[in-house]
């Protein structure tokens, strides 16, 4: 009977419900002002549906309990209804439950079309929890009080402004973390919510029928269960936050065969092997756990000899920290802006890098001393390279010069402009193929396109492999620099040798195996169409591209959850491994020496897989 | 052994400092027609709503059909109830509001439905939004009855409506009352419309049953009497002033002991009597629940 009732009220509200349908829809068509331009498009996109699952939910239950609360006390309502076999109790409950299930419906709702979307956002464990509890929330105190003051309008506003307060205390504490402590806002909350319960006995007890005495039952009994819940709710999203404060972990290449794993909890670890050693400790509690947009958490970290650096991402600015793994950490420095991008590196010290309006500076790390910047110049992190062959390109790039050991210098004119990369860096490496030392250069030519250009010694060139979107080469100097810890090609050996692989368009792959001759081109889309994808069956690499490895011909490919051994020569699937059971749609890799680390950024997990497929556990925590 | 079919006793209901009911006590054998007169705010209203278990007496207990008022909505099952103002939901049709009803109530007879909607002319894809009153009226008594109960209680069922209607819905009413043998209890400012099938007359005056008529009696028992009253003395006791001229009065009693007792009280001279027509003596009893209460 009570899901009849259920049924009734559904119907009774069912024009406000949909109302707050097509509101919600309606607004997911604002994006599309920006047409085709996904760069815009998608952010809006995500911000609206962000929007909805953190404000828009709690309005629409405001809404919901209001309307419903205040129409169980309609004139209408209540001569229509009251004399219905059924108790008042069961009636107000199941007008409550009519409204739980349009704010439940709401919210799958949200959900499914941010999942449709792919929107990373509200992938996370808990989250219908997260967007459901605020949201009943709000509406239950909206029908209360809508009930008890026959006023949708004024039993929403409460419901609002108590849901609200719920929010400070709970639902949106990472916002407000840097101005108020939700654990005072929690019992505050609930305060407010007793002395609302005390002013509905009040107007309750007031005059009571039958009716108004069940009402006061709901009351009370609901207002208690919520304010459980809310502390419930609390406790939950810190339970949660805390857990995915530790799955939103970022790693850094520590050696040629070790990485730093380090999380929003503020803790380091050094994982090698199957192995994490604790390199740093998380604190106890954090204001990181909800800081998502930025908080006391490690940015980069770097290892030099036996001792640690750490960046230090806090609230109130970055520091440089150093210390041995498991030892006490000091400060060494402080005072970097929170504006620019910061990575630690090895440039002949260790050192700290700034990227700033385009430009990269650089600055030595020695213990109480100021920052001393240097900018880097456009070939900045080449110049170790290019100063030790000798190489200097043309001032207009449209050229580039070498001085040979003996004197001699060579010029090669390029048929247009030297590629630039992000990090300052040019698209121009040098290779050795067959004993000859060959300058290789992404350049660009009209309308977009790009060619890639072999300097040979005798002053000829050569252009190749024209596209619109041909990469730089793999290991840009900016990589030798930085970070050496990774080459696709160690150690080449066997009758095929892979010198290079270049990029186009970021899918298909040339490998070089000699003097201008290829490999034929690895389409990467092809190779993995029809393997099983992590997530939502895209093809996506959160690394630095698909290839993991090579040996001879073969080639280890690597895209969201599938691993295929290809033989580039032969332009077949040796082996295909599927890895979706060990990550999820956000997963990425780190090469090291004998396999790789795959990360399950949505779980928290690492695994590490050897370039036989095998695969095992890293208990990054207990 | 009477069976009983409604039994209040000392029922009494207050809002706020207001008492309403202040000690309701009465008794109903099954099958009688009661009917209940009283001044508006008398508590009528308030007392069916406590009989219906919609809303609590403060104290006192109530028993319809061997079942007490307890929150659960139970009594309602047995209970038919005609408010003085059916109002239905206005997204609904006529049919809807069957269907609604029919999903709640257990004994729901969508066949008995039909037969009165039919006979009441109702279309049952009227909406309801934009009915009549007489319309609504209708559906109110089709709702009140289609679930068979064993009491039926209706709070001025006729009020608001056309003569028309009001002819129409109490044409059928009394074509209900007297085959159904079920146990009625109804509140009307026109009583008088319904003094052919009414057993016993209650009226409701500060908050109790004042008097209690039987209906049969008070047909052939109630009189005017036209005297010349005494100088410098009262009216008899039980006896109620129609009209006063100088020494000559009208007056009305309801019973043969009321008469008795007037006609020997010594105080009137040139007694003359009638037989009291039943709508002047519910007028008269309504007079005096007025005075009463005032």
């Amino acid at each position: 009977m009570i899901g009849r009732y259920i049924k009734l009220e559904m119907r009774k509200n069912r024009l406000v419900f949909i109302a707050l349908v097509s509101a919600f829809l309606v607004s997911l068509l604002a994006p599309y002002i920006y047409g085709s331009n996904r760069q815009l498009f998608e952010p809006t996109f995500a911000a609206f549906i962000f929007f909805w699952a953190v404000a828009g939910l709690s309005v629409c239950g405001a809404v919901l309990g209001g309307n419903a609360g205040a129409g169980l006390r309609a004139e209408a309502a209540e001569n229509a209804e009251i004399v219905l076999p059924i108790s008042h109790g069961a009636r107000l409950a199941a007008a409550f439950g009519a409204v739980a299930a349009h704010a439940a419906f709401l919210v799958l709702l949200i959900n499914a079309i941010a999942a449709v979307i792919g929107l990373n956002v509200l992938e996370t464990t808990g989250v219908l929890w997260l967007m459901y509890v605020p949201a009943l929330y709000v509406a239950a105190v909206a029908f209360i009080f809508a009930y008890v003051s026959r006023n949708g309008f004024l039993g929403g506003l409460i419901g609002v402004v108590f849901g609200w307060s719920f929010g400070l205390g709970a639902y949106l504490p990472w916002y407000l973390s840097k101005l108020i402590n939700p654990f005072i806002l929690a019992p505050g909350a609930a305060a407010a919510g007793i002395a609302g319960a005390v002013v509905a006995f009040i107007l309750l007890t007031k005059n009571a029928g039958r009716a108004e005495r069940a009402g006061l039952f709901f009351v009370t009994t609901i207002t208690v269960c919520l304010l459980l819940g809310q502390f419930f709710s609390v406790g939950y999203v810190f339970y949660v936050a805390e857990k995915e404060t530790h799955r939103f972990f970022k790693a850094f290449y520590a050696t040629r065969s070790s990485i730093f794993v380090a999380s929003r909890a503020g803790d380091l670890k050094l994982v090698s092997g199957l192995k994490a050693v604790p390199v740093l400790e998380a604190q106890t509690f954090q204001w990181s756990y909800f800081d998502w947009e930025g908080g006391d958490y490690i940015a980069d970290a770097i290892c030099d000899k036996d001792v640690v650096w750490i960046l230090r991402d806090e609230k109130l600015g970055r520091r440089i920290m150093r210390g041995v793994s498991g030892g006490k950490f000091e400060t060494v420095m402080t005072g970097l802006d929170d504006k620019s991008i910061h990575l630690m590196v090895i440039h002949g010290k260790v050192s700290v890098g700034r990227r700033e309006n385009g430009s990269w500076y650089i600055s030595p790390l020695e213990a109480g001393k100021a920052f001393e910047w240097t900018k880097m110049e456009i070939n900045g992190w080449q110049k170790k390279f290019l100063a030790a062959f000798n190489i200097k390109p043309d001032d207009d790039l449209m050229g580039v010069s070498r001085i040979l050991p003996k004197g001699r210098t060579i010029h090669w004119k390029l048929p247009g402009k030297i590629s630039t990369g992000y990090y300052g860096g040019l698209a121009l490496d040098w290779i050795s193929v067959n004993n000859q030392f060959l300058i290789v250069a992404s350049v660009q030519l009209e309308k977009g396109r790009k060619v890639l250009v072999f300097c040979y010694p005798d002053g000829k060139v050569k252009t190749m492999l024209e596209s619109r979107a041909l990469s730089i080469p793999y290991s840009v100097s900016f990589a030798r620099d930085y970070d050496e810890h990774w080459n696709p090609l160690p150690d080449a050996k066997g009758d095929i040798s892979i010198k290079y692989v270049f990029y186009e368009r970021g899918v298909i792959l040339h490998f070089i195996i000699a003097d201008g001759q290829f490999l034929p081109p690895v389409d990467v889309e092809k190779v993995f169409s029809g393997k099983k994808m992590a997530g939502y069956q895209r093809l996506s690499y959160n690394g630095d591209g698909p290839l993991l490895h090579a040996e001879g011909s073969l080639v280890w490919l690597y895209m969201n959850g599938a691993l295929v051994k290809y033989n580039a020569a032969a332009g077949k699937t040796e082996k295909y491994w599927d890895l979706t059971a060990i990550c999820s749609g956000e997963n990425g890799y780190f090469v090291v020496k004998d396999g790789f680390y795959l990360f399950d950024y949505d779980n928290g997990r690492l695994h590490f897989v050897d370039w036989n497929g095998a695969v095992a556990k890293v208990e990054l925590y207990d | 052994m009477t069976d009983i079919s409604v039994a209040l006793e000392n029922v009494t209901r207050s809002f706020g400092a207001k008492k309403v009911l202040r000690g309701v006590t009465v008794r109903l054998e099954k099958g009688k027609v009661a009917g209940i007169l009283g001044r508006n705010g008398e508590g009528k209203t308030t007392l069916f709503k406590t009989m219906l278990d919609i809303i609590d007496a403060d104290s006192g207990r109530i028993e319809i059909n061997g079942l007490s008022p307890d929150g659960s909505g139970l009594l309602r099952q047995f209970t038919g109830y005609v408010p003085e103002r059916p109002v239905f939901h206005n997204f609904m049709t006529v049919g809807d509001v069957f269907a609604l009803r029919a999903g709640f109530f257990k004994n729901w007879n969508p066949a008995r439905t039909g037969e009165i909607a039919k006979k009441l002319s109702l279309d049952l894809n009227c909406k309801i939004e934009g009915a009549s009153k007489g319309t609504l009226g209708k559906i109110g008594w089709v709702c009140a009855v289609a679930h068979e109960p064993s009491v039926l209680l209706l709070d001025e069922p006729t009020s608001g409506l056309d003569a028309l209607v009001r002819d129409e819905l109490l044409s059928h009413m009394i074509e209900e009352l007297q085959s159904s043998g079920k146990t009625i209890l109804v509140a009307n400012h026109r009583m008088e419309e319904l003094a052919g099938v009414l057993d016993e007359l209650w009226v409701l005056a500060g908050g109790v049953f004042a008097a209690r008529y039987d209906m049969a009696n008070l047909k052939t028992e109630a009189r005017q009497i036209t005297a010349r009253l005494k100088a410098g003395v009262q009216l008899p006791a039980g006896t109620v002033l129609i009209n006063q001229e100088g020494p000559l009065v009208e007056i009305a009693v309801f019973t043969k002991g009321e008469f008795d007792k007037a006609v020997g009280s010594g105080v009137l001279e040139n007694i003359n009597s009638a037989p009291l027509p039943v709508d002047t003596a519910m007028k008269m009893l309504l007079k005096i629940t007025g005075e009463n209460n005032g």
